[in-house]
């Protein structure tokens, strides 16, 4: 029976009228976008209480009152937009039906299902069977017909694909430059000439090995790899969107990544902590900061949650979305509205995985260090008094924050009334610098129960469709794909509720869970930035429309070897440093050229432009100004005004000035979302609203612009000038070659020495009008200039 | 002082391009791949139909200026002045709570044989309402700036997603290799909320972000040399790193790269002696500066940039998005959250002349047939007061104008309801808009695609249709 309004007489119920003659209709008519495909305004017609309970705009159906049922008014156009929208009106006829319908106290027979539903993916054994998602293959090294030539197990499989096709492989290449390449693939610097003289002048397969064996222990490694990293986890130091604040403690993570990497953290290890690190080591800083992992996507302060439920569900779907792109290459974000429409990913796997991440909350929280460590109890203290400081010290001369430029509160205040302003803020940042080592930015839950995912038809956050037992990926688990299954038990004290660190242990999980898949993504990360390709040229999709393996036997290989090594990644730098693939000259050999445009199969090694930040820091390097510290609160490097004017307000400190604090490497600089370095900018450095595996590389004016006139370059030349002076001494000629041995890392040829002491006269004689000592120290900076545009400087062989 | 020429080294043009990526100082891709008889080689994307847009002028009212203010006359708004909104649902309204029904308090009239309605803050655009379209019932998805920027810019109401310039540059590139193809102008007081998020690349390479253009000083940063450093002083450093990269090419046959990059500093060369005098107004005649109000406050800075958008326009920019308001403060933008009346009486001052002058000049000058004029904000304003004397967001129902490029002259199309507060007839979404913007420049918004982490994305994602009402 149905259950009527409060309206009085109702006419009695027919019920082939709602099947016959309103379901057709309604199907037809309005259920695409009220309930089907869409829930436009909140409306949904496919459910009679659904239909009754009305839309954003209230009550639309009033059952036994069609006059008073604002559905019809939008049917007969009284109402705006009309109905169905951008459709002819329906027929006189059509109205009255609905009317008599709603009269009768609007029955209904079931859910509508809307016509256009696509059938459900289910996933089947052979999708488990597809290349990536199958469990690893055991591989052995394939027999070469030149078993010389195998310097490591990797070159058995590059070879014996080149010799399937009659490809030769490359001549080693010089000492020089070998070692300049393994230097700067594994720590990002350039490596001092005297180091290249000596392994020039002596190197051997033993003393590179001793080499690699340096530099993976250098702390400068984990500098390098860990800005690799931080591409993937689409690192900032700011929230993005319209306020775009800063995030005082994200580099805590950043830490994480440089100092683990560094230690060689075991990389499952790595990817527990950096989900789940609060639910596996509670009390450990370092593991919570590594959750910063999953609190380092964009967010939208400026939206209130309630205003907007899908603002929440970005934010939750950043967090799934990175970790399957960083972790597995596959992007879930294309199931939040429908099944995946290229892998065998169906929503409602999304929405059990979104499980994961219902409870996680990001944020920045203060910890009270122990009673026995009273530093961070007077930070914190002096933190307070500093930034009431400063806002008393304001409202007292009446002006307020965020006063729309500082050179209009400058203007406004006396000489000595801003520089006690300004004393106030240098002792509130002192401060606040101090309490930042106190604070981590990470994922915090507190559920009494976790919550329950409901699967959102099309990924409307208002239409909730069927609950959902968490749960993972079915294409990538053996057995059911519960989430259960993976879980421990919740201890009494945690009020997380450990879903996290179950989907760390699936995404580890070798036997039963994504494991697999897990180590070939890894591994192909660290080949593409030796080779700058991966074997899997999509290292953020590894599904059905990503690029195939080049050398699939030798991408299961590495990842057996990982495994093998206990998921560190070293010991497969190794692997892949060693080889003979790896150490071959770059040069072009037209035969294999013809053979191979593209050099799939690695006949040479490939050359390489250097990333913005690294030819920031070589120029650093070069000029002997680099401050090589390590760790710590972001720095700021100086902003051309032009920059930070594009944004609403200053985003940047307008009297941020270059000097050693700044010199550091470019991945302790501060990353805000809303305005990038124009250095790092111009050079193709990545937008950090999402996962990036791999950089674009282009080539535009821009970047000579950004070299040529920009005042970094200019600066750094200068120093650079100064310690060529003061290494080689007056003479144009000895000048000139330690220059280029600091730049290019080689000794300049007589002919290139004597082009450039020209070049260093004719620019004396340009400089006729200045003081003689002038004349030769400025010809000096400009050649130092050249030198870090030339493409020796910025490319690698 | 000699022009270098482009210099491929060994690298053939078409690979040259591709390496390049079309966007930055780099020509149209079709139409270089044409003039080499390179057609048949594979690009971006190809222009799928004829075009009537060369470049797009976005004249971007940042802070969401008011309709009923404006251009769209709204008697019934008028006579219930005071009373309550009803019969539309919950007003959710951006901050607090919303007022009665305010009535528009400018003077309206019809105009030119379209008589359309105008306001009498915009008394020099009106001479103009027979060469624009209006589309009357404009909605988007967000009552929030950002987001709703960031829908009008890239088509998503979140970050990380290219910008129509981006999208732009990236299916046709710029006809002039030595200027940028995407220009933004923001207003002289800030940029608008989110900067750069609002004219990004996002995914695609960042060569087609916009890059910004100042009315004074160096045009574009680093454009110059800094310091002492003289002309003189600069080409000798470029002929020398000229030979140095020409050597090392030579111990490296075949690096494309290193072709490419080295005529990236010849463009770059050729950028720093040519574009400060293409975009320099001082060349223009004074009557021409009139035009604009370039010779008088409060229009000197917007019509600085209309001028110089006019030029760049003319020198084969392809899209130029200009900001009028920008900054946080009401005061300083469209955002007429408290007095209504001051504040688009103060930014109608600002652009009204120059709007008109650019609409004029582009006509005079034969460019409007292959300019696409648009002008709008991220959303309109609510009919109903706030703080009694302005008006709060509203995203359900706005205005925006086309001109130019085949857009049908004194047309306007959708209305909203009889006091302006939700689209009502023939409602126009951001989809719509940009579906259009690109149909006019030979562009199929499906077919304009770019791959990313696995997934084909396009500017106007899964909905969109061309708005055919309004082309002539």
């Amino acid at each position: 029976l149905l259950m009527l309004g409060s309206c009085g007489l109702v006419a009695a119920p027919d019920p082939a009228l709602f099947r016959d003659r309103i379901a057709p209709l309604l199907t037809a008519q309005c259920l695409d976008c009220h309930g089907g495909r869409w829930t436009r305004s909140g409306f949904d017609v496919s459910t009679r209480e659904a239909l009754l309970r009305g839309g954003d705009e209230g009550v639309a159906v009033v059952p036994g009152n069609a006059k008073g049922s604002r559905f019809i008014q939008f049917l007969t156009h009284e109402l705006s937009p009309g109905m169905p929208y951008k459709k002819d009106k329906l027929s006189a006829e059509e109205i009255a039906l609905f009317a008599r319908w709603i009269d009768a106290g609007a029955p209904f027979d079931g859910t509508l299902q809307p016509g256009t539903t696509e059938k459900t993916l289910t996933v089947t054994e052979a999708d488990r069977q597809f290349w990536s998602f199958r469990k690893l293959q055991p591989v052995e090294p394939p027999a070469v017909k030149h078993p010389a030539r195998v310097k490591t197990p990797v070159d058995n499989f590059i070879l014996a694909a080149q010799e399937k096709r009659g490809l030769q492989p490359s001549p080693p290449a010089d000492n020089r430059v070998l070692l300049r390449r393994l230097t700067f693939d594994l720590i990002g610097l350039p490596p001092a000439p005297a180091e290249l003289d000596a392994f020039a002048a002596n190197g051997t397969p033993e003393s590179y090995s001793q080499e690699v064996t340096r530099l993976l222990a250098s702390e400068h490694h984990g500098e390098r790899w860990g800005r690799h990293w931080l591409d993937v986890a689409r690192y900032a130091d700011s929230n993005g969107y319209e306020r775009d604040e800063d995030r005082p403690s994200a580099w805590h993570y950043r830490d994480f990544v440089i100092n683990a990497l560094n230690r060689d953290l075991p990389f499952h290890q790595f990817l527990r902590w950096q989900l789940a690190g609060d639910e596996y080591a509670p009390g450990n800083l370092d593991a919570l900061a590594a959750t910063g992992f999953c609190a380092a996507g964009p967010s939208d302060t400026f939206q209130k949650k309630e205003m907007n439920p899908r603002t929440r569900y970005d934010e939750l779907d950043d967090m799934l979305s990175t970790t399957t792109l960083a972790v597995l290459g596959l992007n879930m974000n294309c199931a939040r509205c429908h099944d995946h429409k290229n892998d065998p990913i169906p929503q409602r796997d999304y929405y059990r995985m979104l499980s994961v991440f219902l409870n996680a909350v990001p944020d920045e929280v203060f910890f009270p260090p122990p009673a026995t460590q009273p530093e961070g109890h007077l930070a914190d203290a002096a933190f307070k008094k500093a930034e009431a400081a400063v806002a008393d010290w304001l409202s007292a001369k009446n002006t307020a924050h965020g006063t729309k430029y500082r050179e209009d509160l400058e203007k406004k205040l006396s000489v000595s009334e801003w520089a006690e302003l300004k004393a106030l803020e240098k002792k509130r940042a002192a401060s606040f610098t101090e309490r930042q080592q106190y604070m981590r930015r990470l994922i915090t839950e507190s559920p009494d129960e976790p919550s329950v995912a409901h699967l959102l038809i099309r990924g409307e956050p208002r239409q909730p469709g069927e609950a959902m037992k968490p749960g993972f990926l079915a294409v990538l688990t053996t057995g059911a794909p519960d989430l259960e299954r993976w879980q421990t038990a919740r201890p009494a004290d945690t009020k997380s509720s450990l879903r996290r660190r179950a989907l760390a242990e699936w995404l580890t999980d070798l036997d039963n869970g994504a494991g697999n898949l897990t180590a070939r993504v890894i591994v192909n990360r660290l080949w593409q930035h030796h080779f700058g390709v991966g074997l899997v040229a999509t290292p953020n999709d590894f599904g059905l429309q990503g690029a195939r393996p080049t050398h699939p036997e030798l991408l299961e290989y590495l990842a057996g070897q990982l495994i093998a090594h206990g998921w560190r990644l070293k010991p497969l730098h190794r692997l892949i440093v060693e080889s003979a693939t790896y150490q071959q000259a770059s040069a072009p050999v037209a035969a294999s050229a013809a053979l191979d445009p593209d050099n799939t199969l690695l006949w040479r090694q490939n050359s390489r432009r250097l990333e913005g930040e690294i030819i920031r820091d070589t120029m650093l390097a070069v000029a002997g100004t680099l401050n090589p510290k390590l760790f710590g609160p972001p720095v700021f490097p100086a902003m051309p005004r032009d920059a930070i004017a594009t944004g609403s307000n200053v985003k940047w400190p307008l009297d941020a000035v270059d000097g050693p604090d700044t010199w550091r490497r470019s991945i302790y600089i501060f990353i805000r979302r809303s305005l990038t370095l124009p250095m790092v900018a111009a050079y193709d450095g990545p937008d950090a609203a999402a996962s990036c595996g791999r950089r674009q590389e282009t080539i535009v004016p821009a970047q000579a612009l950004e070299l040529l006139n920009g005042p970094f370059a200019l600066e750094q030349a200068r120093h650079f000038a100064d310690r060529v002076r003061q290494d080689a001494g007056p003479d144009p000629a000895a000048q000139v070659r330690r220059a280029m041995a600091l730049a290019w890392g080689r000794d300049p040829s007589p002919a290139e020495i004597d082009r450039a002491t020209r070049f260093l006269t004719g620019q004396v004689r340009l400089l006729a009008s200045e003081p003689p000592s002038k004349q030769r120290h400025e010809a000096l900076v400009d050649f130092c200039r050249v030198l870090f545009n030339s493409n020796e400087l910025i490319y690698l062989d | 002082l000699t022009e270098p020429q482009p210099h491929f080294g060994s690298l053939n043009r078409r690979e040259f391009l591709q390496r390049a990526g079309g966007g930055f100082g780099m020509l149209g891709l079709a139409s270089l791949l044409g003039e080499q008889g390179l057609l048949a080689a594979p690009t971006a994307a190809p222009v799928h139909f004829s075009a009537r847009a060369k470049s797009v002028i976005w004249l971007f009212m940042f802070g969401g200026p008011s309709a009923f203010d404006l251009f769209d006359y709204k008697p019934e708004l008028q006579k219930n002045h005071g009373k309550k909104l009803e019969g539309k649902g919950e007003i959710k309204a951006f901050f607090g709570r919303p007022g009665p029904l305010m009535k528009s308090p400018f003077a309206f009239q019809r105009h030119g044989q379209s008589g359309a309605w105008v306001s009498e803050l915009y008394p020099t655009v009106a001479r103009h309402v027979d060469n624009l379209a209006f589309l009357k019932a404009v909605h988007c998805e967000s009552n929030n700036h950002l987001p709703a920027m960031l829908q009008l810019s890239t088509g998503m109401t979140r970050v990380g997603f290219p910008s129509v310039g981006s999208w732009v540059t990236y299916g046709l590139g710029s006809e002039n290799r030595d200027l940028p193809g995407f220009i933004v102008m923001h207003d002289h007081r800030a940029g608008p909320v989110g900067g750069a998020q609002n004219w990004g690349a996002g995914f695609l390479p960042g060569s087609f972000q916009g890059v910004p253009l100042r009315a004074s000083g160096a045009p574009l940063l680093n454009l110059t040399p800094p310091g002492d450093l003289a002309w003189s002083r600069q080409r000798t450093q470029m002929e020398l790193l000229r030979e140095l990269n020409d050597r090392h090419l030579q111990a490296h046959p075949g690096e494309a790269d290193l072709a490419a990059r080295i005529a990236s500093y010849e463009m770059a060369f050729r950028m720093q002696i040519k574009f400060p005098g293409m975009v320099d107004i001082a060349k223009e005649p004074p009557a021409i500066r009139k035009l604009y109000g370039v010779d008088r406050e409060p229009t000197r800075h917007y019509g600085t940039q209309l001028l110089m958008a006019r030029r760049l326009v003319q020198q084969g920019v392809r899209f130029i998005q200009v900001y009028s308001g920008g900054g946080g403060g009401n005061k300083d933008n469209w955002d007429a959250h408290d007095d209504l009346k001051t504040n688009h009486v103060d930014r109608c001052a600002e652009t009204d002349v120059p709007i008109a002058g650019l609409l004029a000049d582009l006509k005079q000058q034969g460019l409007l047939d292959s300019t696409l004029v648009i002008w709008g904000g991220e959303f309109g304003r609510l009919p109903v007061s706030q703080f009694d004397t302005g008006r709060d967001h509203n995203p359900h129902g706005f205005l925006m104008w086309m001109a130019g490029a085949g857009i049908k002259p004194g047309t306007s199309f959708g209305e909203t309801d009889e006091v302006g507060y939700r689209a009502a007839q023939d409602p126009v979404t951001i989809p719509d808009v940009h579906a259009t913007i690109l149909h006019q420049l030979g562009m199929d918004h499906r077919r304009l695609t770019y791959d990313h982490n696995g997934r084909k994305y396009r500017l106007t994602d899964v909905s969109g249709e061309v708005i055919k009402k309004i082309l002539a």
